[in-house]
Parts: C-alpha cells; sequence; structure tokens
C-alpha cells in the first residue's frame, strides 16, 4: 500500500518531516551548544544550520516524488535498464545537492573557523536529508514496477 | 461420452496436410480435444506443405512434453496429439519404391507382355501419360489413379496399424473410435483418398470394426469428413512444367469441373460409409503461392478455410452420442456477409452454443497469439539479461535463488533444460503467430488480425521478410480485429507483476510459461471484454 499513490508521497512527506524535526531542531541544538563561534551569534547560526537542512530536505523530497512519478508511468515497467540510469542520476544528483549546500555552508562559515568535526556534523546531516533519505524513501516506497531498481533491494 | 471417444484424423493430400496444420495450432491455443491421433496421407514427400505439418507435429509433441508436466491449469497443448512411436511413420506414402507409375504398380507391362485382356481394359480407363507418370509427386489432380494406388492399405504396416489396432481393442459399442478425414474433391490426392477410405470395407465396416446388430451396419467407428471444395488459384508457369517433361499436372482452371464431378460422385455413391460429411468451401479466388508438384517449395500460405475444416473436424470430435441415420447428415455454413470476422467462422452444430464457442475459441486464439508473441519479444528478452540485471518485480516476486550456487541452478528459468524448455515454447509460439497472420487477407475478404501490429518489414530484407516489432512499440491490443479495448502492452506488463506463484510448485520454465500465459489469459479478457460461458467440450 505505501509504495501507491499518493501513500508513497505522503510517507515520503512525512519522513521528511520527521528527519528534519530530528536533524534540524534536535541535532542543531546540540550542535549549537558545543560549536565555538566567533562573530555569528548562536540563534543565526541555528538559523543558517536549519535552513541548509530544509533545502536540503525540500531537495531530497522533490527528488522522491520526481522518481515516484517516473516509475509509476506505465511506460517505465517496459523500461527498467533505462529506470536504473534515472534512479542513479537522481541519487548522483543529490550527492552533488548536498556537496553544494555543505560548500555553502563553509564559505558562509568561512569566518567562524568551524572545527572538521563540527563541519563533518553538518555534511552529515545534510547528507542524510538528501542522499540518504533519497535512497531509503526509494527503498520503501516505490512504485511496484520499479522497487527492484533501488541499490541494495536484490 | 466425446471425451472417452479416441479420435483419430486423416488428413489426406495437400489440403489434408493445411487443415492439420490448422488442427495443430488450434490444439495448441487449447481449443482441441482431450486426444487426437494423426495420419497423414500423400504420395509426394517433398511437398512443402507437408514437411511442414510433419516439422509442426514434431514441434507440438516436443512443446507438449516440456509445459505439461501434471498441471493443467494451463490449457496451451491441453490436447494429446498421439503418432506412432517413428514420428515419420505418421505420412502413409503409399509407395515404398520411388519413381513408381500405375503401370508398374498394376504390373502392366506384364499384362501387356502376356496379351492380357486387363492390359487393354486398363488402356481404356487410363491415358498412357496416367500409366506413366511417377506417382511419388503427387496423383496431379487425378483421382482415379490414386483410387487404385489408394485402396492397398497394409493394416500392419504404421500409421494404419496404430489405427486398426485401436478399433480391434475398442469396447464393443458403437461409436467408440471418431475417425474424420479430411481431403480436398478438387486435386489428386485428397480427391481419390476421401472416398476411397470411405468405403466400408476400408475402415467402417472392416473386420474389427463392425458390431453385430440388428440391421448388420453398426460400426465402432463413427466416420465422419470433411470435402473442401476450390478456395484458391495459384501461380503457375505451365510451360516450365512441360519442359521439365511434367505433362500431367492440373490448374486453377480444372478445378470447377473436377468438383462438379466429385460431387456428383458422392451423390451417386450411397454406399460409401461416411454418417457426416462437411461441405467447405469459399469463392473469394485468394491467390496462395505457386505450384510445384513434388518440390520443397511447393508451401502455400494459409487459408480460413482450412481453419473451418478444423472447427468442422473439432465439432465432429465433441459431438455426444450422435443420432442415428440411414444416410451421412450434411453439414454447410454460410457467412452473413462478404467480409469474414471471428464471429462468422462456423463453430459448432448446436445453435446453443454458438456464442459460447465463438467466444471460447476467440478467447483461447488471443490469448496463444498474445501468449507468444509476449514470451518471445519481452520474456526471452528479460531472460538475456541474466538473473542479476533483472529488476522486475514479477521475476524477483517468482525467481528467488543464488546464481552462484550450483544446488539452486534448477531455480534458475534461464539454466539448462529450463531455458530449453522456454525456447522450445517460443519456438511453437513463433509458429503460431505466422500462423495466423498470413490467414489474414484484407484483399480478399478476411478480417481476422492486423499483422502490422506485431510484425513489420525487415529493412534490406528480401522479399519484404518480416519481423516482431519490439514488444514496447507494438501494439498486443489491437492485433486481433475484434472490438477491443486496445489497451496498451504496458498493460500486459501490468498483468505479470501481481503473479507470485509458490517456487516449489512445478520447474522453473513451467512458472516462467504460466506467468506469462496466466498475464495473456487476463490481458485477452479485458482487451477483449470477453465473459467466459461454459461450452459443452
Amino acid at each position: 500500500m505505501l509504495r501507491r499513490a499518493p501513500m508513497n508521497y505522503l510517507a515520503t512527506l512525512a519522513a521528511g518531516a520527521g528527519l528534519w524535526l530530528v536533524t534540524g531542531f534536535l541535532a542543531g541544538t546540540w550542535l549549537a551548544d558545543r560549536v565555538s563561534l566567533q562573530v555569528m551569534a548562536v540563534e543565526d547560526f541555528l538559523t543558517t544550520y536549519r535552513f541548509a537542512l530544509g533545502a536540503a530536505t525540500v531537495l531530497g523530497v522533490l527528488a522522491c516524488c520526481h522518481w515516484y512519478r517516473y516509475g509509476a508511468k506505465s511506460s517505465t515497467a517496459l523500461a527498467l535498464n533505462r529506470a536504473k540510469k534515472v534512479w542513479l542520476g537522481s541519487l548522483l544528483t543529490q550527492v552533488l545537492f548536498a556537496a553544494a549546500i555543505v560548500a555553502v555552508i563553509t564559505i558562509l562559515m568561512l569566518a567562524e573557523s568551524l572545527t572538521a568535526k563540527d563541519l563533518g556534523f553538518v555534511a552529515l546531516g545534510i547528507a542524510l536529508n538528501t542522499v540518504i533519505f533519497f535512497w531509503l524513501c526509494s527503498f520503501l516506497f516505490s512504485p511496484p514496477a520499479v522497487e527492484h531498481v533501488v541499490l541494495g533491494k536484490r | 461420452m466425446a471425451t472417452n471417444r479416441i479420435n483419430y484424423l486423416i488428413g489426406i493430400g495437400g489440403t489434408g496436410a493445411r487443415v492439420v496444420e490448422s488442427i495443430l495450432h488450434c490444439c495448441a491455443a487449447g481449443f482441441g480435444p482431450n486426444r487426437l491421433a494423426i495420419i497423414l496421407v500423400d504420395p509426394d514427400e517433398a511437398n512443402g506443405n507437408l514437411t511442414r505439418t510433419k516439422s509442426l507435429v514434431s514441434a507440438y509433441v516436443d512443446a507438449r512434453m516440456r509445459l505439461r508436466t501434471g498441471d493443467d491449469s494451463n490449457p496451451l497443448f491441453r490436447t494429446e496429439v498421439i503418432t506412432p512411436k517413428d514420428r515419420n511413420d505418421i505420412v502413409w506414402r503409399i509407395f515404398n519404391d520411388k519413381d513408381v507409375t500405375l503401370a508398374h504398380h498394376i504390373n502392366f507391362d506384364n499384362l501387356s507382355a502376356r496379351e492380357s485382356p486387363i492390359a487393354d481394359f486398363m488402356t481404356v480407363l487410363f491415358s498412357e501419360d496416367e500409366l506413366r507418370t511417377k506417382l511419388n509427386e503427387g496423383f496431379r489432380g487425378h483421382p482415379a489413379i490414386g483410387s487404385v494406388v489408394i485402396s492397398n492399405v497394409d493394416p500392419l504396416q504404421q500409421p494404419w496399424r496404430m489405427m486398426f489396432d485401436d478399433i480391434v481393442n475398442a469396447p464393443n459399442r458403437p461409436n467408440e473410435v471418431a475417425v474424420f478425414l479430411v481431403g480436398s474433391v478438387f486435386g489428386g490426392t485428397g480427391a481419390a483418398g476421401v472416398p476411397t477410405f470411405g468405403a466400408p470395407a476400408m475402415i467402417k465396416r472392416r473386420e474389427g470394426a463392425s458390431l453385430e446388430g440388428a440391421d448388420g451396419k453398426q460400426s465402432k467407428v463413427l466416420l465422419g469428413g470433411a470435402l473442401v471444395l476450390p478456395y484458391f488459384t495459384f501461380e503457375m508457369d505451365a510451360e516450365a512444367h512441360k519442359r521439365e517433361g511434367k505433362e500431367l499436372f492440373v490448374t486453377g482452371a480444372d478445378f470447377p469441373i473436377a468438383t462438379k464431378a466429385a460431387l456428383a460422385y458422392y451423390d451417386q455413391r450411397k454406399d460409401l460409409a461416411f454418417d457426416q460429411l462437411y461441405l467447405i468451401g469459399d469463392s473469394s479466388d485468394q491467390r496462395v503461392g505457386h505450384f510445384s508438384p513434388g518440390r520443397g517449395d511447393q508451401d502455400n500460405r494459409p487459408h480460413y478455410v482450412e481453419l473451418v475444416a478444423a472447427l468442422a473436424a473439432f465439432d465432429f470430435f465433441r459431438q455426444p452420442e450422435p443420432e442415428h441415420s440411414n444416410g451421412p447428415i450434411y453439414f454447410t455454413a454460410a457467412r452473413d456477409d462478404a467480409r469474414l470476422h471471428w464471429n462468422s467462422l462456423p463453430v459448432t452444430r448446436d445453435e446453443s452454443q454458438i456464442d459460447a464457442l465463438q467466444t471460447e475459441f476467440l478467447y483461447r486464439t488471443a490469448t496463444m497469439a498474445v501468449f507468444s508473441y509476449a514470451l518471445e519479444t519481452r520474456g526471452l528478452d528479460v531472460l538475456r539479461r541474466g538473473h542479476k540485471n533483472i529488476l522486475e518485480r514479477w521475476y524477483y516476486n517468482n525467481f528467488r535463488f543464488n546464481p552462484g550456487r550450483a544446488e539452486e541452478q534448477h531455480l534458475d528459468p534461464n539454466a539448462g533444460e529450463n531455458r530449453k524448455s522456454i525456447e522450445t515454447i517460443a519456438l511453437y509460439g513463433r509458429e503460431f503467430l505466422q500462423w495466423i497472420s498470413l490467414m489474414d487477407a484484407p484483399e480478399g475478404g478476411v478480417d481476422l488480425v492486423d499483422r502490422g501490429k506485431v510484425f513489420e518489414v525487415e529493412p534490406g530484407a528480401p522479399a519484404g521478410r518480416v519481423r516482431y516489432i519490439p514488444f514496447s512499440r507494438s501494439s498486443l491490443g489491437a492485433f486481433l480485429k475484434h472490438p477491443a479495448e486496445r489497451l496498451a502492452n504496458e498493460n500486459f506488463e501490468g498483468e505479470l507483476v501481481p503473479l507470485t506463484f509458490d517456487q516449489r510448485s512445478g520447474s522453473a520454465s513451467d512458472r516462467f510459461l504460466t506467468l506469462f500465459y496466466e498475464a495473456s489469459s487476463r490481458f485477452c479478457r479485458k482487451n477483449y471484454k470477453l465473459q467466459m460461458q461454459t461450452s459443452s467440450r
């Protein structure tokens, strides 16, 4: 049931919202308590961090929705090799988005001299909301015809 | 009961072989009786039509052996086709020697040398050409020649031994063995063979077949026949045949007069032992290819009249205990209009069963066509990718195994005997699709299939050779010319996805084939909106 519209879309939105709450609020609050900031106020840092994570989550959800729409098309069932390329392309796009967001945050926070550990934590959060989120949602909620296209499903 | 009766089909001559071909394809689709023994009669060993039918019998038997492994849920190849142990014996070639002439067969030269009056009598009955023409290329449209030689049946030799043993061993009750003859009335072998085998002493009242009854006319054998009247014309080069020394041959212009003579003969011969006769013909004069006696290239395209003759045979085999009649019962049918559709095909003598059987015939034919095409273009295509690269859900749900483990190889539909079984069925499916596609002839008023929906002309290939349109581009739902939803091929795929069979049930090839059969069946029911009624088969 969770592989068919609209349930897979709704499940993905719910998962995205939940993930953002965990990584944005809970983890963000934990990070804000530990990070040493030179110029920025903690609240500004948290806003930037949560906004970045929100953007990552939106990109992840959009990628999932695109994949569900593509996978549910009747013509896709007859061209699964192409579907695999589409999925891998979407995954790679998420990797690029994640890298881009991390790069932007790094540039924005150059003056703050964040440690590698802090940046790593941010990158992990971004990755969770993009690459890992996309992979997990497509693993659980892909339309039946393209279920086994997802890496690790077979 | 009809279902317990032993059924024999004897295809005589080229037309007989063509009708047997149609019968085999219908049996492959699941429309035939439970069991059917087949005999072919033709002295023209090299005839392309005969060769093709013989090959088809082998392909059918092989396909059935591989598919029917005890599970009766799949009706394809349901009919058990019975042949002599050595399949080459399915054809009675009439002559054991090559280049036999009528003169040689009746020992004419010896009789002449002894100045026997019989030799003189033979010269009255037969011309010099008729006496001297080599007969192993057929009787060249001269049934009088054939009637002399065909009556020489050796009951101890196959394939007759098979049939006469069954008759002798059948219970001593009327109509336990149904024998159906089919041949043309306008040719040579069929025109000679059908009335010859219809003589009482040949089959019906032969020793071992006759029953002692009050009127002395009871027999274990129910004898029927399809007399095929002219239904085609062909191209031929008369001058070329004469240059080759072949003086004796028939042309399309000879058909009407030969038919008239044949029908008059049947009318006169009140002693023939037929119980039922079907008269089948067509006036459309469709061209079916060229004429080459004794050559393998005499291989004419299928004609719907052959299918109608096949349906006549099925009606004959299907009948319950027949009514008693003092003479043969004749069956004819006619179309409502000049164009032939699926609803025009005569399927039964029982008016109350017409709708049910026509629906069933359409359903079975459509399912077999969809199955054959999908198996070839989708099924085999999927298997070619190898287990690890197959991402289709229906495949994953039904074929889970570790290809690296030898003890799990039997679960792989792509390995060993499983692959051979699937390819054997696919090979038969190609024959089926070709047969049904070539029968379509819009220019001749035959509107059964639109072959352009699954076949396309191979670019650059000679003589417009065709190939399958790839699955994603073809239009399965529009292949049969019948009111339909014209569902897209993706709908067929959608029928495959939810199907799951227990990996312990049957071999991997059985499951693979059953998947495609079930999907084809569901696709056709939805596409053609078929409500299957219960028919008395």
